[in-house]
């Protein structure tokens, strides 16, 4: 059964390896060295696998050449201006999401402070009131809240409701 | 955040400046005198020619990006061998932790002997016992006895102390020439390579 150690290295090794690099090995070498690989596992180690992994370089030598030096500097070019380009424009697009969260607090703070206004005058109104107020709405009357007010608050709720998620989901998603 | 499109990112690429770490013509004397040796290395690491030319451009490209000082033309070659023997052992990582059929699938198709895309029956023996080297094995003993790299340059290019390649490679060694015999006594009418 083979060792699955391997073998102790030999002084004789190195003169293997030259003679496997050299195609000299074993046709050419020395016979008093080719009875010593014979018998000693590191020198056959080498000569096996140096003589097959050269073979193996020297047919790389044959095959189609790798791709052409300005082929790879255009592509490394082209991709080293996509990339500057992407890390340029990182801080604007921090920018715009800043300034949507801002937008999107602004409106918050100021839907919230319409309804709390709506809510204290719908609380000391009754349901007379209410009609008063929609007849004094629909004529244009002092004693309500005004309709545009009305209009801007149902306009802020729908730009915090709609609009501002579907900005924010267009901001953030991948093209 | 929203990535920008890639007509947008082109438009502004063509004002931006991007310093690489060589001009095209050092970049191409560079390429001339240490493509071929990667080429060899990563077509048989990968047995795919497309993923080698994949791998291949990485490996340049990070090259001229990176802002490690070299000392010299050795020292950025062997940067360059280092990078590329990290990123076929990623390569092979990210395929090992695909779903087992994919990797089954892609194997049998765009991987079909991973050392061996155009192997007569010796190198194909080659390429089995290869394929079943760890992947710093292979580049060790690729290093070693294809390239020809001394002690030093090796451990360079792997990133380990040069006292350290003499057993390491001693083990690769005795690795393969066990893969290889075994493979030679299971040949009908097997002869020695």
């Amino acid at each position: 059964m083979r060792s699955l150690t391997a073998p102790r290295p030999c002084r004789f090794e190195v003169e293997v390896l030259e003679l496997a690099r050299t195609h000299r090995w074993p046709d050419r070498a020395d016979a008093d060295l080719r009875d010593h690989a014979t018998r000693c596992d590191a020198c056959a180690e080498v000569a096996l696998v140096a003589t097959a992994l050269g073979a193996e370089w020297e047919a790389a030598a044959r095959e189609p050449a790798p791709p052409n030096a300005h082929v790879v500097w255009w592509r490394a070019q082209r991709r080293a201006r996509v990339e500057a380009a992407r890390v340029a424009a990182r801080p604007a697009s921090w920018a715009h999401l800043a300034a949507i969260a801002a937008a999107l607090v602004a409106l918050a703070w100021s839907a919230w402070s319409s309804v709390g206004r709506l809510g204290a005058w719908l609380s000391r109104a009754d349901s007379a009131d209410w009609v008063v107020w929609l007849l004094s709405a629909a004529e244009g009357g002092p004693s309500a809240p005004s309709v545009i007010a009305l209009g801007v608050l149902a306009g802020a709720v729908f730009v915090a409701l709609v609009l501002a998620p579907v900005a924010l989901w267009l901001a953030l998603s991948d093209p | 955040m929203r990535e920008l499109t890639v007509t947008e990112i082109e438009a502004s690429a063509a004002e931006a400046d991007v310093p690489l770490r060589l001009d095209e013509e050092a970049f191409a004397a560079f390429y001339e005198r240490t493509s071929r040796p990667l080429w060899a290395y990563l077509t048989r690491a990968t047995g795919d020619r497309q993923l080698a030319e994949d791998l291949l451009q990485e490996a340049y490209y990070r090259l001229l990006r990176t802002e490690t000082p070299f000392e010299g033309e050795q020292h950025r070659r062997h940067y360059l061998f280092r990078v590329a023997i990290n990123l076929v052992r990623d390569d092979q990582r990210r395929r090992r932790a695909q779903p087992v059929a994919e990797t089954e699938a892609q194997d049998l198709d765009r991987h079909p002997h991973p050392w061996a895309h155009e192997a007569a029956a010796d190198r194909a023996g080659l390429a089995e016992a290869m394929a079943r080297l760890r992947p710093r094995d292979r580049a060790l003993l690729w290093l070693a006895y294809a390239q020809g790299s001394s002690h030093h340059e090796i451990a360079s290019s792997i990133g380990v102390k040069a006292a350290s390649i003499k057993p390491m490679l001693a083990r690769a060694r005795h690795r393969l020439a066990g893969l290889l015999g075994a493979r030679r006594v299971r040949r009908p009418g097997g002869r020695d390579a």
